[in-house]
């Protein structure tokens, strides 16, 4: 397990972490969002040794980070770039080879993995003469080769065509399934809820939730009543009791409403013919909204 | 994974992708090319006699022009042709023309046109040697010794030559190896620092290198660029060498044979320590930098040094016993250029050879330490050159514990 306890971390006089704490668990996803500068990279370069708190631990099964745990550990950095001109199986073998696979069984890997993400065919292409999305899959390739057992991911879906993305996904939950631990970082929400077990929201350096996503869910104070009337108004919004958002939509309205009130309760306040009625427990977007409100 | 294959990895793979682009296989072999142009080049032009025209007034000049026309016989690559003229005014009016180059007035004055040139006037050398020999000549007839007899005793060496050293005093080639590989130590420092230093940002540049320094340490990564850029370095060097060498011996320039194997193994040492040295020194400021376009206004301190030290060592080689010289010795930046030529001049000890050795290698590990503490401390600051007290002060960041 990847513990991050208590991180503080300061440029100057802005407070990039205060007081960080997760964890991250073997063959779980966790989904690590917030809003622009929050602190997500500054904590996951933490991570890597690649900035140094000024406070707080990371550790790994238990005990403080070495040089080959690091070895074993898998990381895409958002700042993306490899060797242009270096070709894309020696280059994944390269990456391979630093995290201490010997030269046959990283090649193997390399050529496997960019198989895996759909580039056999340009295995001896140098990296410059691929497109922008193939890049990205050699890139995850490089933090794949070595079957790391946590896999730290910066934004990986930026910049992903829908097929693109799809890969990414599979691939994800498959390392998960296998039982490595890992993290990424995401705007894409919607994504995170369908991969990640656990969420931990980042605030102004703060962590403002975390857990696990369905207990999160059913823990939340709120709940998501999305309904469409024959007439197709909305003014029945107005009707119905501790409505605490509104977010309009050209077929109907989708309300949040306090999570005491009933499904019953509410129909009857409706009171117009309804075509479709669903009332679930907040999303993602909506736990992340309440908590960096 | 310890240092060493780290950095053996980081090594090999700037070997292998450097050494096999199209850049340094070009590069390579036009430098050949270019080799044997200028060995082969000479050859293929014909070899014309210079020629050489002397006006001459007056009977008492006849002996001497007489003279010079038999020195110039013996002068393989010198016509000399004498014209005789009545009147000084006619001689001095072909000299203004440029119809000779020199003119003998009798047997006491010389007149050229007195320009600056940058060669020398042959054909007044050659009458100034006739006359000389003439006087000679003149002197010793009346002591019944033979012309040859008064040449041979000029030219010999009645003393018996013997050096302390055991080396032969009056054969230059040590000191010719040792400058010739100061001049070459110097040449390719200056050439391939821009090597290791654009190499240095290169990781930079293309931002490869967050993922690299998770995994392996800055300097073992400077470490291992260092080595495998100074690596093709020195390969290309050493063929570039190697086949110059080859030429002049096949063209007779040199003989290969007469190379002192001490001194040209103690070139080759100092060589490989001088360059490494500076490519280290050049490491050091490629880390401070984050673009290429950067590295290049970074490296004029190192550069600075290499000059400075080239003309520092000029400077201890005119004492090469003195107190310049054996300071020079142990200075890390100035040692490479020094020892070996004190070394073929035999004015240095084993110990003091041996003390420098390790002096020069200890600085270049404390400065490749130094320059991946730089780099940890430059690495996330993207963009504007990092002042380098900043990049020791961010150094600092080590892995969480």
């Amino acid at each position: 397990m990847l513990e991050l306890r208590d991180l503080d971390k300061s440029y100057g006089r802005v407070q990039a972490l205060r007081s960080c704490s997760f964890d991250v668990h073997p063959g779980r996803m966790l989904g690590f969002v917030g809003p622009n500068g929050a602190g997500k990279t500054t904590t996951m370069r933490c991570v890597f040794g690649l900035v140094k708190p000024d406070a707080g631990t990371v550790r790994w099964q238990g005990k403080g980070i070495s040089s080959d745990d690091l070895l074993a550990f898998g990381y895409m950095p958002e700042q993306r770039g490899l060797y242009s001109k270096m070709r894309v199986a020696d280059q994944v073998a390269y990456f391979g080879r630093l995290h201490g696979l010997d030269k046959a069984t990283a090649r193997t890997a390399a050529s496997d993995w960019l198989t895996r993400l759909g580039l056999g065919e340009r295995l001896s292409d140098r990296l410059e003469a691929l497109s922008h999305g193939n890049q990205q899959r050699v890139q995850l390739a490089t933090a794949l080769v070595h079957d790391p057992v946590l896999l730290v991911l910066d934004e990986p879906f930026s910049g992903l065509d829908p097929l693109a993305a799809q890969t990414m996904s599979d691939v994800l939950r498959e390392r998960a399934a296998a039982g490595t631990a890992v993290v990424f970082s995401s705007h894409q929400l919607d994504l995170v809820e369908d991969l990640c077990e656990d969420v931990a929201v980042i605030d102004d350096g703060a962590i403002v939730l975390q857990g696990e996503l369905a207990a999160l869910k059913r823990a939340s104070a709120v709940r998501r009543l999305e309904v469409v009337t024959a007439g197709g108004e909305t003014d029945w919004v107005d009707r119905l009791p501790d409505v605490l958002d509104v977010e309009h939509r050209h077929t109907g309205a989708e309300v949040l409403v306090d999570a005491a009130r009933q499904p019953d309760e509410l129909l009857a306040a409706i009171g117009e013919p309804i075509v479709s009625f669903r009332f679930s427990p907040p999303s993602l977007a909506d736990l992340f909204r309440e908590a960096v409100r | 994974m310890s240092a060493w294959r780290a950095i053996g990895l980081v090594w090999w793979r700037e070997i292998v992708t450097r050494g096999t682009s199209k850049a340094f296989l070009i590069a390579s072999g036009l430098t050949l090319l270019l080799l044997t142009g200028v060995f082969i080049g000479p050859r293929l032009i014909p070899d014309e006699p210079e020629e050489l025209k002397v006006g001459h007034v007056g009977a008492a000049s006849e002996p001497i022009v007489a003279t010079a026309l038999v020195f110039a016989q013996f002068e393989d690559d010198v016509m000399l042709e004498a014209l005789a003229f009545d009147t000084l005014e006619a001689a001095e009016m072909a000299l203004e023309a440029g119809d000779i180059e020199a003119l003998l007035v009798d047997d006491r004055e010389l007149v050229t046109l007195g320009q600056g040139s940058f060669s020398n006037n042959r054909s007044a050398s050659i009458l100034q040697e006739a006359a000389a020999a003439n006087a000679i000549e003149e002197l010793v007839s009346d002591t019944g010794m033979a012309p040859e007899e008064v040449v041979g005793l000029l030219t010999s060496r009645p003393l018996e030559p013997r050096t302390l050293s055991g080396f032969d005093a009056d054969d230059p080639i040590r000191e010719i190896v040792a400058y010739a590989g100061l001049m070459l130590m110097y040449a390719a420092i200056l050439m391939y620092g821009t090597w290791t230093l654009s190499g240095v940002t290169e990781e930079k540049a293309n931002r490869v290198v967050e993922i690299l320094i998770s995994t392996v340490k800055p300097w073992h990564l400077l470490a291992g660029k260092v080595g495998g850029i100074g690596s093709l370095a020195l390969v290309q060097f050493g063929l570039t060498v190697a086949y110059g060498l080859f030429l002049a011996g096949a063209t007779g320039a040199v003989e290969i044979a007469d190379i002192p194997v001490d001194s040209a193994g103690m070139v080759l040492l100092w060589f490989v320590l001088g360059f490494t040295i500076y490519a280290v020194m050049f490491a050091v400021v490629g880390s401070l930098v984050s673009r290429t376009e950067d590295a290049q206004s970074a490296s004029t301190p190192v550069t600075i040094a290499a000059v400075a030290s080239f003309m520092v060592t000029f400077v201890a080689l005119n004492d090469p016993d003195g107190l310049t010289a054996q300071i020079a010795t142990f200075v890390p930046f100035t040692a490479p250029y020094v020892v070996p030529v004190r070394f073929s001049l035999d004015a240095i000890a084993w110990w003091e050879v041996a003390a420098s050795v390790v002096v020069t290698l200890v600085a270049s590990v404390l400065l490749i330490r130094l320059a991946g503490r730089i780099y940890r401390g430059a690495l996330l600051s993207y963009g504007a050159r990092l002042k380098l007290r900043d990049a020791w002060a961010s150094g600092t960041e080590r892995r969480p514990t």
